[in-house]
């Protein structure tokens, strides 16, 4: 009886970006890929949208970043039996290949959505044993968590993809390049062509403002904590929230948290760099609008329990002490890598 | 503090950014000696923690940090608050 289980990490840290997080679960057990991970994830973005009351907050780089790093390819799910689509997974793992797999998560006991509705949302198998016939996966909302680990069996995966192929091939096309509905994942040398580059350009990006006034907008960096502030003071006057839309906005604060918890673990992978007195005022910079956006966090939960719009006072100034923090942090962070490069 | 310890404050915060050769006085063009867009955040974040004020949004403008006393005038308006 074979087993096999490439090595994954739990615990990568940005998982209200199911996509990115996956594809870190991979470089991430291989310090290699530092420069290469703690040169991205730079610049939240933020881009207003019409059916959406609140605005939008996003990672600013999206799946093609992977390209050098990773070798994704489609696998025709029409071309093989379910039986045969179990024996090619195991195979590409024994290549040291990952698997991303689309599945209806309504079907897997373990899930958090299980019994409910229609769930189709990708995972990654890292690992088969045919003593218990289930393949090791990582994946969101499993067992009560929002990330973990989770045997699913192999004829629970036929089952699945069988469904995948008869119901849902048209129906969930659009997530093709997410690596529908099944992909192998090959890790390729680490690959970085300029080290630093990519964070300073990104740094450097970081500048774009919101135009005022507009209801599309588009904002980089800092600068979408000051459209943040702007946005919750306006709500004092007039507007509100749409109940609805409380979950998401809560995603998003936690997804700005993420983003500083990731800035303090760049500059901790820095110091490893060259330790720059510098760089310890940037810490302190993202230290201090980590703490603002706990207290965001806190009161919107507060707001969003009594409906005080008081509380879009507090946040509105909080957020600010973000973009204030975060406007000091980038040039200093970018004159910190100036000054690496030319080792002054 | 007084103007002259002030001023005096505020000239080492900016010896410590600009090159070392550059002898600074309270009427120096600032922005002549290497003070610039990029800089002149590193000297915001420097007089902060210099003087344990937080300097406003409204205030950080390349313009106010073009002259030793321009920057002191600043400070001690945020000082007396």
């Amino acid at each position: 009886m074979a087993k096999k289980q490439l090595p994954i990490h739990t615990n990568p840290g940005l998982a209200t970006e199911c996509y990115h997080n996956f594809r870190l679960s991979i470089l991430m057990t291989n310090p290699q890929f530092a420069p290469w991970y703690y040169n991205h994830f730079v610049n939240l973005q933020l881009q207003s949208k019409d059916h959406l009351s609140i605005p939008f907050v996003g990672f600013e780089e999206h799946l093609d970043i992977y390209t050098h790093v990773l070798e994704e390819e489609t696998i025709d799910i029409r071309a093989y039996s379910p039986t045969q689509l179990v024996s090619l997974i195991k195979e590409a793992l024994h290549q040291q290949q990952y698997i991303v797999i689309y599945l209806n998560w309504k079907h897997i006991a373990s899930s958090n959505f299980y019994k409910g509705n229609d769930l189709i949302h990708d995972a990654i198998i890292y690992g088969y044993d045919d003593n218990s016939e289930t393949f090791d996966v990582i994946a969101f909302e499993v067992n009560g968590k929002a990330y973990d680990t989770v045997p699913i069996s192999y004829a629970q995966c036929e089952q699945q993809l069988l469904d995948m192929k008869n119901h849902h091939l048209t129906s969930e096309k659009w997530f093709a390049f997410y690596g529908f509905p099944l992909s192998t994942i090959k890790v390729q040398a680490p690959y970085l062509s300029h080290p630093m580059s990519n964070l300073f350009f990104s740094l450097e990006r970081g500048n774009m403002q919101a135009g005022k006034g507009t209801k599309a907008m588009l904002a980089n960096g800092p600068y979408v904590n000051q459209y943040l502030s702007h946005f919750f003071s306006s709500l004092m006057e007039s507007g509100e929230i749409d109940e609805r839309e409380h979950g998401l906005w809560n995603i998003t604060v936690v997804k700005m948290i993420q983003h500083k918890t990731w800035m303090l673990r760049r500059i901790e992978w820095l110091k490893e760099v060259a330790d720059l007195p510098i760089l310890q005022q940037v810490e302190k910079k993202y230290e201090r609008a980590k703490r603002a956006l706990a207290q965001i966090r806190a009161h919107s939960f507060k707001y969003q329990k009594t409906l005080d719009k008081q509380y879009f006072i507090s946040i509105s100034q909080q957020f600010q002490t973000v973009f204030e923090q975060e406007r000091r942090a980038v040039p200093l962070l970018m004159e910190y890598l100036i000054d690496t490069k030319l080792k002054l | 503090m007084n103007r002259a310890q002030l001023e005096s404050k505020v000239i080492q915060c900016i010896e410590d950014i600009i090159p070392s050769n550059v002898q600074i006085d309270h009427n120096t063009d600032l922005l002549k000696v290497g003070i610039n867009s990029m800089t002149f955040i590193r000297l915001v974040v420097s007089l902060e923690d210099a003087f344990d004020i937080e300097i406003e949004d409204q205030s950080i403008y390349l313009d106010h940090f073009s002259k030793v006393t321009s920057i002191c005038d600043l400070l001690e308006a945020l000082i007396a608050k």
